[in-house]
């Protein structure tokens, strides 16, 4: 991330302005609130931004997490019986997935609770652990104390553990396919702990957005019985900068934190997601793939960018956004912002699957640079049209 | 950088030449002109200062790493800081253990700064945060206890054991009331805690095992301190270092003096040379509260990469374990050890290249491969100019609220007092040309910092303030007050934390504690602080946080 200095842009800036302004109809008088207008717009983003846009996907991201622990539960308990079927596994990968779906369309979110808490490192480190995790089964077996943190890391948990339970690849390995349904019982017995620690986070983390009071009474006793709350309120603290309570002196920060975030994930999709595998050297970086078991690269890729979108444009017709403040002082900054966001998810989608053996293509270097350079770029403009006074 | 700027500005005049109607020239006017900016508004100079004030503005690339080219390898090296290391035998940051202290550098480093508080109770390194590590000492000596590796290890790899049961560990915060009942003169109150921390004999593996502790043993905290900017100190020419050293000596102001171990008589004293890996040069120390490092490059980064996970690279084929051999030796002996031992080799030999892993006794099998120099490569030589590359690189973020007349004014305050004197505003680099003195690096692959000048506001050099639980020796190196102000945004830490067990909770703290003991080397300037009107002691507080 390349960050502009904002006081020398701005200087630029208002000399060219001395030249062009050619209307004063958009006084920054005080206005309701003794808000600056500038102030005002970006509250009533932020507002839209936490309720339309971070708290519904945190919420289907838990609400998935439920039902893939029920569904994890159910196939335990049916492998014990001797009834378990391909349809049981395929079901809680589908409720994977769609878990999966709302963490990726949240990736432009990741400050504040998701990594104050560590629960980003918690949900979705990779690669999974293999040797740790064999060592963890024989434990299991042997009847021996165990738990799924004594690695000491974060190898063990999450997403990606959780993949490599219920998915594997077809021989060819072109395609993702459900588990067998030949598991050993210390294996489920595994899964449905790291599948039960996965929602406790997820609820957790919706909780930590929206303040335990205001998520569902189901939710409240998960975290109750997992004895884990924050006792915060991101979302509030974003809905109210300024006032006693919140950690942002004004909504200027909050929404420079929002961009932030937009430019962090931009980075690591184009420079690392894709970038490293597409242009590294070595074995590890042609294998620096993320989801390996449900190739679901491509599409997680384009969530991550349209994460971006949601929280530049807001996630429904009409949403106050930042993108409206922008389009208020710099028309072509925000059709640009926008333009670069399409441009962004057109590339992704370019490139074929399975991202593993696509990864060194044409398709793969395009996208590197319209999201890795392109996208990244216009954001750090946005950043900086944010940061100028006005 | 400067180039792109440039541009950047030249589009955006065109875009507001043609289309920015509604800008009202009277609302840019707070707008600093960039010609009026002070110099210290750009903490890490020109080549070295980002600009971001939120909870990443610790994670920037300087712009000295775009210049270099090196944005590619700075964002490799940023991932193996923030990823945990695997216990795997290959595939994706493998090699963690067979025993180790944290499983990634981000747990001690949570947004790019130093570690959280510990809180009281146990010591647990499990989770991203506590920054600290234990030191385990003698009391009569002060050194450090040969029968643990200097940063002790509390997680190990099955079948072996843990040299240290973390749980067994406690943590507990004691109050301290200074001479002054804790207030200041107008009436304003703060509270000071310290950390004491207890370790039973119990908790220590190889006592466990049988083996007889030679001497008593006590155990500090330490945090890390902030990553961002080393690269600029290391930048600092050798001879600008040592005018410090000579500056302080002839001034003669501090009622310690300086550490007799560095420097004495106008020369080098103690430096730092590296004759295992390197040639032995000596070079001035600069880096760590105990000042046992020289140039970066071979420095605490390059060292903990190694040394925290245990992942062995080309120049290190061997693991970081207790100097008296201990471990080594107790675990060989241990049964339950050595009945894991042939299916752990075989996952880490799995062609069984090493004979004396394989083939004699047990016990003389696992002695030989935890103390083997022959270790297979676990990072990359690639991976690990990436991660110096990162570490080199990282930016120190632009001083924030720069138009807020109370942080110059804080400023001012800062230099009229005292405060100054240990914590030097501000430097300027040499030619930096970087070294090392291990020999694995040239330097030309590095970004470099030449002609900068910086704001760290430290004087690089040692002295006591006699805390209540000091720090081991009590020399402890001034710390760089850049960007220390963003802890609590870039963590959500609920303190600042402040010193280096974090033992402040907020600015407030920390300035008092330099000042608790008459012995202390800012007692005086800690007397003027406290007789200093309330205002100017919130604006002092506000250029601290501000910088």
């Amino acid at each position: 991330m390349k960050f502009y200095n904002p006081f020398l842009l701005a200087a630029f800036v208002a000399a060219g302005s001395i030249f062009t302004s050619c209307s004063d109809d958009n006084n920054d008088g005080p206005v309701v609130d003794e808000l600056s207008v500038k102030e005002q717009s970006l509250k009533n983003a932020a507002e839209c931004y936490i309720d339309n846009t971070v708290l519904p996907t945190y919420g289907a991201m838990a609400d998935a997490a439920i039902e893939l622990y029920d569904l994890c539960e159910t196939i335990q308990q049916k492998h014990a019986a001797g009834t378990l079927t391909t349809a049981d596994i395929t079901a809680a990968g589908n409720a994977w997935k769609k878990s999966r779906k709302n963490w990726e369309l949240s990736e432009a979110f990741l400050f504040g609770p998701a990594t104050n808490h560590n629960i980003d490192p918690h949900i979705d480190s990779w690669p999974l652990d293999r040797a740790a995790m064999d060592d963890l089964l024989r434990d299991i077996r042997a009847g021996k104390a165990w738990n799924i943190d004594n690695n000491g890391g974060y190898g063990l948990l999450g997403f990606h553990s959780i993949e490599y339970v219920l998915f594997e690849l077809s021989s060819d390995e072109n395609s993702s396919l459900p588990h067998s349904t030949d598991y050993t019982p210390e294996e489920l017995v595994y899964l449905v702990t790291v599948a039960e620690d996965l929602r406790n986070q997820c609820v957790c983390l919706e909780a930590c957005w929206a303040g335990t009071d205001n998520i569902s009474a189901e939710k409240q006793a998960i975290l109750e019985d997992a004895d884990l709350d924050y006792g915060e309120d991101y979302g509030w603290e974003m809905k109210n900068a300024r006032q006693a309570g919140s950690r942002f002196k004004t909504f200027q920060a909050v929404a420079e934190e929002i961009i932030s975030g937009c430019n962090t994930i931009a980075d690591e999709v184009g420079n690392t997601k894709i970038g490293r595998p597409h242009q590294g050297s070595s074995d590890e970086d042609k294998n620096y793939i993320e989801s390996p078991y449900s190739l679901n690269s491509i599409e997680d890729f384009a969530d991550n960018i349209i994460s971006i979108r949601n929280s530049y444009c807001g996630s429904i017709a009409g949403d106050a956004s930042i993108s409206d403040y922008v389009k208020s002082v710099n028309p072509d900054l925000d059709a640009k912002m926008i333009k670069a966001i399409d441009d962004a998810i057109t590339a992704i989608r370019a490139i074929p699957e399975p991202f593993t053996k696509t990864a060194t293509g044409s398709e793969a270097e395009n996208a590197v640079k319209v999201v890795g350079t392109d996208l990244v770029k216009v954001i750090d403009e946005v950043h900086a049209e944010i940061v100028r006074n006005r | 950088m400067k180039k792109k700027i440039s541009i950047f500005v030249a589009g955006t005049l065109l875009a507001a030449a043609t289309s920015a109607c509604s800008d009202d020239d009277n609302r840019i006017t707070d707008t600093p002109d960039p010609e009026e900016l002070p110099e210290w508004y750009y903490a890490g100079g020109q080549l070295g200062t980002s600009y971001l004030a939120t909870s990443d503005a610790l994670e920037q690339p300087a712009p000295a790493v775009e210049n270099a080219g090196l944005f590619r390898s700075f964002k490799n090296g940023e991932a193996l800081f923030e990823k945990p290391f695997m216990t795997n035998a290959s595939g994706v940051r493998h090699g963690l253990g067979p025993v180790y202290i944290r499983s990634s550098c981000i747990h001690c480093h949570p947004g790019y700064s130093h570690g959280k508080r510990v809180e009281e109770g146990s010591f647990k390194t499990g989770e991203i945060g506590n920054g600290c590590l234990l030191v385990v000492y003698n009391p009569a000596t002060e050194a450090y206890v040969s029968w643990l590796a200097g940063m002790p290890q509390s997680h190990a790899v099955a079948p072996f054991k843990a040299p240290l049961d973390e749980s067994k560990i406690k943590v507990s915060w004691l109050t301290q009331v200074d001479e002054w009942g804790n207030k200041f003169p107008d009436g304003e109150t703060y509270e000071l805690i310290y950390p004491e921390v207890t370790m039973p004999r119990d908790a220590i593996y190889v006592a466990n095992q049988g083996y007889e502790l030679p001497e008593d043993y006590a155990v500090k905290l330490e945090s890390t301190i902030g990553i961002y900017g080393s690269g600029l100190l290391d930048a600092i020419d050798d001879a600008d270092l040592k005018a410090q050293y000579q500056q302080e000596e002839r001034d003669g102001y501090m009622q310690n003096g300086l550490n007799p171990a560095i420097f004495q008589n106008g020369e080098w004293t103690g430096l730092y040379a590296n004759s295992l890996q390197g040639d032995g040069t000596g070079y001035p120390r600069r880096f760590t509260y105990a000042l046992s490092r020289g140039p970066l490059m071979d420095a605490a980064g390059a060292n903990a990469i190694w040394n925290i996970t245990n992942v062995t690279r080309s120049d290190r084929r061997y693991h970081y374990l207790d100097g008296a051999g201990t471990y080594a030796e107790y675990s060989s002996k241990d049964p339950e050890v050595q009945a894991g031992f042939d299916e752990y080799i075989a996952r880490i030999d799995p062609d069984r290249t090493h004979d004396e892993w394989w083939n004699g006794s047990m016990e003389n099998r696992i002695k030989a491969y935890l103390t083997s120099k022959e270790l297979p490569v676990e990072m990359t030589d690639e991976e690990y100019t990436d991660l110096m590359v990162w570490h080199r690189g990282l930016a120190v973020p632009a001083v924030r609220d720069i138009d807020n007349p109370e942080v110059a004014r804080g400023k001012k305050l800062f230099e009229e007092i005292g405060c100054a004197y240990c914590h030097r505003p501000s430097w300027k680099t040499g030619d930096d040309v970087v070294r090392d003195p291990a020999n694995f690096f040239r330097g030309d692959e590095m970004p470099r910092y030449p002609h900068q000048t910086i704001w760290p506001y430290t004087d690089m050099v040692q002295h006591k303030l006699h805390m209540t639980n000091d720090i081991r020796t009590g020399w402890c190196r001034t710390a760089p007050l850049w960007a220390r102000g963003l802890h609590q945004k870039v963590t959500g830490a609920a303190t600042a934390d402040r010193l280096h067990d974090c033992r402040a909770r907020n600015a407030i703290e920390a300035i008092m504690w330099h000042g608790v003991s008459t012995q202390s080397d800012a007692r005086h300037t800690v007397e003027k602080f406290r007789n200093l009107p309330r205002e100017d002691r919130d604006a002092i507080v506000t250029f601290l946080d501000a910088i």
